[in-house]
């Protein structure tokens, strides 16, 4: 059995801005693979990302990446760290390929490789047709495309992404998604801040949940789900009363109900009822089209958490 | 490495900016200006408004002294923003996340000073050599060349020294208006602490007894208006026009339009200040036919010059690595 390989660890994070505590006590593990970093608004996403890549002093516990900590040794972190700000900054009176030939310059790119690389990545980030223009005239959902290559110069071994979709529209977010996609088949460690959670549920396998600076749930997204899960089936039938019925008989039932037309069924037992509900259809003579059991989406899970903490959503 | 990729993408960044070639035509036009203005005037004639006699060795440091601060301020003007424009453009993060040291950021940045001090510098010696040859005095007893090479040297490091005073204020500083404005008031400071320092210096210039008695009468008499604008003109441009005080002029030498040198008394502290007195003083003594009597003292203004570069660099590294250290956009 391969040992587990811990890409970030935290123990007991705290970062103070004045009075405000931006980071509270965090103390987290993040494993190889893609991870989401999650939260609200002023959550302390931002502040803990920086403080991974040495941008910022905690104001006490420590910080590890790939166990260098960024604080001793940031140079060294840097190296094995690509890193796209929230609101990346590209020199603008640069074209793509000039921005990435830099880039590549300072992550010590040998010069016999750079080309290849810079221009693969701009292939790879759909920018090869623009790489002469100036970034000035890129989009915004371009800029970020670019920046998301720029973290790929040099094939460090994580990325580090801080709200990747931010100020993208719809057709933007989409494209860094299937980016996004692309690392995770390209086997990268990348590990993702958003407080859009729907783009981070499609994208990751494991998510991080921190709220006020503080960790409030973390594990696999599909685990999560399914811990979250109310329990109810959503059933389609060609007899909805006849099925609500006999449903409503059965021990193993707790409630029943007709929304729109799904019948909806909370059980007391869920295997009782998978193994049951087959057998009354056919006794009853419904023909049953599609059953399936509701799962909330990382959003439901997100808002119910911070909603029993006593926060808001902004 | 780092710091030249740094340097590179900075010189092609400066090169197609309007500011650089606006700095070199404004430095060139002050020189320039000075070279018809004497022309004009000719040998010890008075030259019309100003009341001022020129002699042609006077008229070489007046070259060097009037452009000198014309190229010093060309190169702050192209600079300024050294830093301070990845500071306001937030570029400066896209820097700090690369695996780049600071000392590679300070000393990328360094380098294009280097450079536009070196265009800057080159650009001044070719100017002297169109004045020490357009007033056909270009004989030293350590030759054109080496004379040349020398200002060259004296105006090269100077620069970087100034360059480098941008570039701490470029550090602090996210709008280059206000490195502008910090750098010339450093500057000028030196110069007010200076200035009767300036008076002296020009004073002891071979052939300049004259030219300090008529700027003396021709500013008393002057009107309030024209001695406020010589004051200002002094205070931007680094360098004073003042006249001669009587107490001053007494004091001097009798042999003041001979070639010997004065031996001027300084402040302590700032013996070796970079302030463009060494840099005539430098310029009169290889102008001298006795050039080996003060011959430390232009290398005591060289490791001055070092010395207070290496001071502003050290400054602006730990600057930047606060800035570093508490990276918010």
């Amino acid at each position: 059995m391969e040992p587990i390989e811990l890409v970030i660890t935290t123990e007991n994070l705290t970062k103070y801005y004045g009075k405000l505590k931006a980071v509270d006590n965090l103390t987290m593990e993040v494993r190889k693979g893609i991870t989401g970093f999650l939260g609200p608004n002023a959550a302390g996403k931002t502040t803990t990302i920086k403080i991974l890549m040495g941008l910022l002093t905690p104001t006490s516990g420590r910080a590890l990446v790939f166990g260098i900590d960024p604080m001793k040794r940031p140079l060294e972190v840097r190296e094995r760290v690509g890193f796209m700000p929230e609101n990346p900054r590209p020199y603008k009176d640069m074209n793509g390929l000039q921005f990435l030939n830099f880039i590549a310059k300072l992550r010590g790119v040998a010069a016999k490789e750079r080309k290849k690389e810079v221009t693969l990545l701009l292939q790879k980030v759909g920018l090869s047709e623009r790489e002469k223009d100036k970034i000035k005239t890129y989009s915004r959902g371009m800029v970020q495309r670019l920046f998301i290559a720029q973290t790929l110069v040099g094939n460090p071994d994580l990325i580090m992404l801080d709200e990747p979709t931010a100020g993208l529209d719809p057709l933007g977010r989409e494209e860094v998604i299937n980016l996004l996609k692309e690392l995770r088949q390209m086997g990268k460690s990348v590990f993702i801040s958003s407080h859009i959670l729907g783009e981070v549920e499609r994208a990751s396998a494991n998510v991080m949940i921190i709220d006020q600076g503080q960790l409030i749930l973390e594990g696999n997204v599909q685990k999560i789900k399914e811990a979250f899960a109310s329990g109810r089936y959503r059933i389609k039938t060609d007899k909805p009363d006849v099925l609500l019925k006999e449903l409503s008989q059965q021990s193993y039932v707790k409630e029943v109900w007709t929304e729109d037309d799904f019948l909806i069924t909370l059980p007391s037992n869920d295997k009782d009822f998978r193994n049951g509900i087959f057998e009354i259809s056919s006794k009853s003579g419904c023909e049953l089209f599609s059953m399936e059991k509701e799962m909330p989406s990382l959003q439901d899970v997100f808002v119910s958490l911070i909603k029993k903490r006593g926060g808001k959503i902004k | 490495m780092k710091a030249l990729a740094i340097a590179q993408k900075d010189i092609k960044r400066l090169l197609k900016s309007l500011r650089f070639f606006f700095s070199i035509i404004l430095s060139s036009l002050v020189a320039l200006g000075i070279l018809l203005f004497s022309r004009l005037a000719g040998g010890q004639q008075m030259v019309s408004g100003v009341g001022m006699f020129v002699s042609p060795s006077l008229l070489i440091q007046l070259v060097f002294t009037f452009t000198l601060p014309g190229l010093i301020l060309a190169v702050l003007i192209s600079h300024s923003d050294i830093l301070s424009r990845e500071r306001s453009e937030g570029t400066i993060l896209t820097l700090f996340s690369q695996p780049v040291s600071n000392m590679a950021i300070i000393f990328g940045k360094f380098l294009t000073m280097g450079f536009t001090s070196l265009v800057f510098s080159l650009l001044n010696v070719l100017l002297l050599g169109v004045a020490l040859s357009s007033l056909g005095i270009a004989s030293s007893p350590l030759g054109a060349g080496s004379l040349l090479a020398s200002f060259f040297f004296a105006a090269l490091l100077f620069q970087l020294s100034i360059g480098g005073l941008a570039l701490l204020f470029s550090s602090i500083f996210k709008r280059s208006f206000m490195v502008l404005v910090a750098v010339i008031l450093v500057h000028a400071f030196l110069v007010i602490i200076y200035s009767s320092q300036l008076t002296l210096s020009i004073s002891a210039s071979p052939g300049s007894e004259a030219t300090a008695q008529a700027m003396e009468s021709t500013l008393k008499a002057a009107e309030t208006g024209i001695k406020i604008v010589f004051m200002l003109f002094g205070i931007i441009l680094g360098y004073a026009i003042v006249s001669v005080p009587n107490t001053m002029t007494s004091s001097l030498p009798s042999n003041l339009s001979s070639t010997q040198l004065v031996k001027v008394v300084e402040p302590p502290v700032f013996k070796f200040m970079p302030i463009n007195v060494n840099a005539q003083r430098l310029l009169y003594f290889l102008t001298s036919p006795n050039p080996q009597i003060e011959i430390l003292e232009p290398v005591a203004s060289v490791l001055g010059l070092v010395g207070i570069t290496a001071l502003w660099l050290f400054l602006s590294l730990l600057i930047i690595r606060r800035a570093r250290m508490e990276c918010q956009e």
